[in-house]
C-alpha cells in the first residue's frame, strides 16, 4: 500500500512546480496586455507631440500682425515708412520710423561712447514695418555728404532707448514739391520708390494703419507677412466644389446599388470597382485628372480641375458610407412603406434618404476631412504655390471663379515647409495647426454625430 | 369573382404601369441613379486608360527592358537615364519600415481592444485612435522632417536631414489605425464560443488571442495588412517632404531617396510642357505604382481566399 501514496516531499515539489508556472503565465498574460495599453498610448501621444510641435512653432504666428498699405497690401521691399516733416530749409523730408539693435557681435562698451552721435549701422535693413535691425557692425558716420539710402547700411543717430539700443535714421530729404506733400505734412506715410532707392514715386498716408494677421495676408517672399488668405478662400472653394459633386452622385449611387441594383454581375462588378476605388493611392487621381481634365477636355489649372478631382477621389467613401446606412434601415420600414402603395421612388424619398440622412452626413463630413487635407492630386492638377490674387467674382460671368488658378491650404503649407529659411517653417507650422484643429474637430463631429445617431436610433 | 390580374388586364396602359410603380419619372430616377452608380466603372477605364495612354509614348521611346533594368533614373538630364529601380526602391524601403512600425503595434492594439479592453474604453480609443489617420499627410511630413528626424539624428550617428527612416517611421504611425480598426473588426467578428473553448483547455487570454483568435480572423487581418500596405506605397507628401528628392539606389533607410510618389510630386511642381518625355515619366511612374498596389491586393485575395473561416 505504499507505493499508493505518494511520497509527500515530491507532492510538494510538483505543487510548487505548477503553481511557478501558473505565476508566469499570469505574468506573461499581463505583460502582454500591459504592452497592448502601452501602444495604444504611445500611439495617441504621437497626436499629442505632432499637435504640441505644431502650437509651439506656429501658435504665435497665427496672431502677429504687421502693417499694409491703404489699399490693403503689404508694403514692398522697397518702401520707406515714416512721418513727413518740412525741413529747415523748405524741403521735404521723411523722418522715418526708428529701429531696434539686435545682432550677435554688438558690444555695449563699443556702442556707449557713439550715443548721441551720427553713426553709420551695417547691416540688413528690416522690410517696411517692421521694427528691428540685424546689424553687423557700428561705426561713426564718416564727415562729407551722408550716403544714400541703400539696403546694406543706414546713417542715424544712436540712443539708447527703453528697448535697448535705438538708431534714429538721419531724415531722408525727398524731391517732391511742396505742394504735392502739402496735405501730408505731419502724417504717417508709405512711400513708394520709382525704383528701388530712387526717387518717390507715390506718397501714401499710413494714418489709418490697417493690421493684416496671417489669415488677412497674401503669401508673400517675405515670411514675417505671408499669409494664407489666397490658400483658405482657394480650399473653400475647390471643397465646396467637391462636396456639390460628390455628395449628390454618391448619394444616389448608393442608393441604386442598396434600394434598386438586381444582384447580377453589373452589380457585382461596380460594386467591386467602388472597393478598388477606394484603394487607389491619391496621386493617382491626380495624374488621371491632369492626363484627362487639363490636357483632354482642356479644363486647365483651374478651381474646376481641382474640385472635380477631390470630388472623384472621395465619391468612393460617399457610396459606402451612404451604402452602409441604407442597409442598416430595416425591411419592414420598406414593406410598410410599399403597402401603403407608396412606388419604389416614393419609398426611398420618404423613408429611406431621411432615416439613412445621419450616415450620409457623418461620411459627408469625414470626406470633407479628407478633401481638405488632400495635397498630392492637387499638386499633380498643378495648382500653384504661389497665388498672390483672390478669385474674381462677377455678376456678368458667375461662374469665372471655377477657372481661376488656385492654391489650397496643404499646398501652401507643402511650400513653406520645403523651404530652408526657419522663419517659413513657422508659416508651415501656422498652417499646418489651421489644418490640423480643421480636420480633427470635422472628425470629432463626425465621431460624435455616429456615436448619438447610434444610441438615438433603435429599429 | 374578378382577380387582381384580371382587373389590371382590364385597365388603360398608363394606368397600369403607375400601379406597378412604372411610370416615366420612375423610370428616369432609376437611370439617373444608375448612372450615377456606373460612373465609378466610367472613372476606373479613365484612370486605366489615362495612365496607359500617357506612358504609351514613354515605353515606346524607352523601352521596357531599359525601364526595368537599368539602374538610373534621370529622365530630364542630358545623359538620361530610364531604370525605375531605384524609385521602387525607396518606394519599398520606406513601406518596409512603415510596415515594420504599423503591423506589430496595429496588431498588438487591436488584440489589446477585442480581447482586454473593457466595453467602455474600445468605444473611445478606436475612433480617437482614428483621428490618426485623419490628419492631413503634409502634417505629417512637418512632422517627419522637424520632429522625428531632429531626435532620430541624437541616436542614429551622420543621419541626414532628409531620410527614408524617419518618413518610414512616421508613415507606420499614420497606418496604425487603418491596421488595428479593420484588425480589431475582424477579431470582435470571431464567435465567443471559439475563445470559450480556448479557456475551456486552460488557456490564458494571450494563448487564446495569438493561437486562436489570431488565426480565425486570419482573413480580416489580412485585408487589414493589404490596405495598410497600399497606403504606405501610395503615401506621398511624407515623403516628399522628408525622405528627400533624389532617386538613389539602396537598400539603407538612413539614406535619402526619392519613391515614385515623391518623383511625381517633384515633377509636377515645375511646369513641364504637355508631351515631354518628362512629363510622360510620372504616368509611366504613376503604372508602376498602380501595378505595385495591385500585386499586393491580389496576393492578400489568394491568401484570404486560401485561409477563409467562415462561421
Amino acid at each position: 500500500m505504499a507505493e499508493n501514496v505518494p511520497p509527500k516531499a515530491s507532492s510538494e515539489t510538483a505543487s510548487r512546480g505548477l503553481r511557478r508556472m501558473i505565476r508566469r503565465r499570469k505574468i506573461a498574460d499581463g505583460v502582454f496586455a500591459a504592452l497592448g495599453i502601452v501602444l495604444v498610448v504611445a500611439s495617441l501621444s504621437v497626436l499629442v507631440a505632432l499637435f504640441g510641435r505644431l502650437a509651439a512653432d506656429g501658435f504665435g504666428r497665427l496672431w502677429e500682425t504687421h502693417e499694409v498699405r491703404p489699399n490693403g497690401y503689404a508694403p514692398a521691399r522697397f518702401d520707406i515708412i515714416g512721418v513727413l516733416r518740412r525741413g529747415d530749409d523748405g524741403t521735404v523730408i521723411l523722418q522715418r520710423d526708428s529701429l531696434v539693435i539686435s545682432g550677435e557681435n554688438i558690444d555695449a562698451a563699443k556702442l556707449a561712447p557713439l550715443e548721441g552721435k551720427a553713426v553709420l549701422a551695417e547691416g540688413r535693413i528690416p522690410s517696411p514695418g517692421q521694427r528691428v535691425m540685424e546689424v553687423e557692425g557700428v561705426s561713426a558716420l564718416p564727415e562729407g555728404p551722408a550716403p544714400r539710402y541703400s539696403r546694406q547700411n543706414l546713417a542715424a543717430v544712436l540712443r539708447r532707448g527703453e528697448e535697448g539700443w535705438i538708431l534714429e535714421p538721419v531724415p531722408l530729404r525727398l524731391d517732391v514739391t511742396t505742394a504735392e506733400a502739402e496735405p501730408l505734412l505731419g502724417r504717417r506715410v508709405c512711400l513708394t520708390p520709382a525704383r528701388p532707392y530712387g526717387d518717390p514715386l507715390r506718397i501714401e498716408s499710413m494714418d489709418r494703419l490697417v493690421r493684416q494677421t496671417f489669415f488677412g495676408a497674401m503669401p508673400s517672399r517675405d515670411p514675417a507677412r505671408a499669409g494664407i488668405k489666397s490658400a483658405i478662400v482657394g480650399s473653400i472653394l475647390v471643397v465646396g466644389l467637391t462636396m456639390l459633386l460628390a455628395v449628390p452622385v454618391g448619394v444616389a449611387a448608393g442608393v441604386y446599388l442598396e434600394e434598386y441594383a438586381r444582384k447580377n454581375w453589373l452589380t457585382a462588378a461596380i460594386e467591386i470597382n467602388i472597393a478598388n476605388l477606394a484603394g487607389v493611392p491619391s496621386i493617382v487621381w491626380g495624374l488621371m485628372a491632369l492626363g484627362l481634365l487639363v490636357y483632354q477636355l482642356h479644363l486647365g489649372r483651374s478651381i474646376l480641375t481641382g474640385g472635380i478631382t477631390l470630388a472623384l477621389l472621395v465619391l468612393p467613401m460617399v457610396i459606402m458610407a451612404t451604402r452602409e446606412s441604407v442597409r442598416a434601415i430595416p425591411g419592414s420600414i420598406r414593406e410598410a412603406s410599399y403597402a401603403c402603395g407608396a412606388s419604389r421612388w416614393q419609398t426611398v424619398w420618404h423613408h429611406i434618404l431621411p432615416y439613412s440622412l445621419g450616415g450620409v452626413l457623418t461620411g459627408s463630413i469625414i470626406s470633407l476631412s479628407r478633401a481638405i487635407g488632400e495635397t498630392a492630386p492637387l499638386i499633380t492638377v498643378g495648382a500653384l504655390t504661389y497665388i498672390a490674387f483672390l478669385p474674381e467674382f462677377s455678376l456678368s460671368d458667375p461662374l469665372g471663379w471655377a477657372r481661376s488658378e488656385f492654391t489650397v491650404m496643404p499646398i501652401q503649407m507643402f511650400n513653406w515647409v520645403s523651404r530652408p529659411e526657419k522663419e517659413f517653417n513657422q508659416n508651415a507650422a501656422a498652417a499646418g495647426l489651421v489644418l490640423l484643429v480643421l480636420t480633427l474637430s470635422m472628425n470629432a463631429v463626425a465621431i460624435v454625430l455616429r456615436y448619438r445617431l447610434r444610441r438615438k436610433i433603435q429599429w | 369573382m374578378t382577380t387582381d390580374a384580371a382587373v389590371l388586364k382590364s385597365l388603360p396602359a398608363a394606368r397600369k404601369r403607375r400601379l406597378m410603380g412604372r411610370t416615366p419619372l420612375e423610370w428616369c430616377i432609376e437611370a439617373a441613379l444608375f448612372l450615377a452608380a456606373a460612373s465609378s466603372v466610367v472613372i476606373t477605364f479613365a484612370i486605366v486608360g489615362v495612365l496607359l495612354y500617357e506612358s504609351w509614348e514613354f515605353f515606346r521611346h524607352v523601352g521596357l527592358v531599359r525601364f526595368l533594368t537599368e539602374r538610373q533614373w534621370a529622365p530630364m538630364f542630358a545623359d538620361p537615364g530610364y531604370g525605375i529601380l531605384p524609385l521602387v526602391c525607396g518606394t519599398l524601403v520606406t513601406t518596409v519600415v512603415a510596415l515594420a512600425v504599423a503591423i506589430p503595434a496595429g496588431t498588438m492594439i487591436a488584440i489589446y481592444l477585442s480581447e482586454y479592453a473593457p466595453h467602455r474604453v474600445r468605444e473611445i480609443v478606436k475612433p480617437v485612435l482614428e483621428l490618426l489617420s485623419a490628419v492631413p499627410t503634409v502634417v505629417y511630413g512637418y512632422f517627419a522632417l522637424l520632429f522625428v528626424t531632429p531626435i532620430l539624428q541624437r541616436f542614429v550617428p551622420d543621419l541626414p536631414g532628409f531620410n527614408m527612416l524617419s518618413a518610414g517611421l512616421v508613415i507606420g504611425v499614420m497606418i496604425i489605425p487603418y491596421i488595428s480598426s479593420l484588425s480589431e473588426d475582424a477579431m470582435h467578428a470571431v464567435p465567443m464560443s471559439i475563445r470559450e473553448g480556448s479557456y475551456a483547455m486552460g488557456a490564458t487570454r494571450m494563448q487564446t488571442s495569438l493561437k486562436v483568435v489570431l488565426p480565425s480572423a486570419f482573413s480580416g487581418v489580412t485585408a487589414a495588412y493589404v490596405l495598410g500596405i497600399a497606403r504606405g506605397l501610395g503615401e506621398t507628401m511624407v515623403v516628399a517632404v522628408a525622405a528627400g528628392q533624389q532617386p538613389n539606389l539602396t537598400l539603407d533607410p538612413r539614406q535619402p531617396a526619392a519613391t515614385i510618389t515623391a518623383y511625381i510630386v517633384q515633377v509636377s511642381l515645375g511646369d513641364l510642357p504637355h508631351g515631354s518625355i518628362g512629363y510622360q515619366s510620372i504616368f509611366a511612374a504613376g503604372l508602376t505604382l498602380m501595378l505595385m498596389t495591385l500585386v499586393f491586393n491580389v496576393a492578400g485575395y489568394l491568401l484570404r481566399k486560401k485561409y477563409r473561416e467562415i462561421y
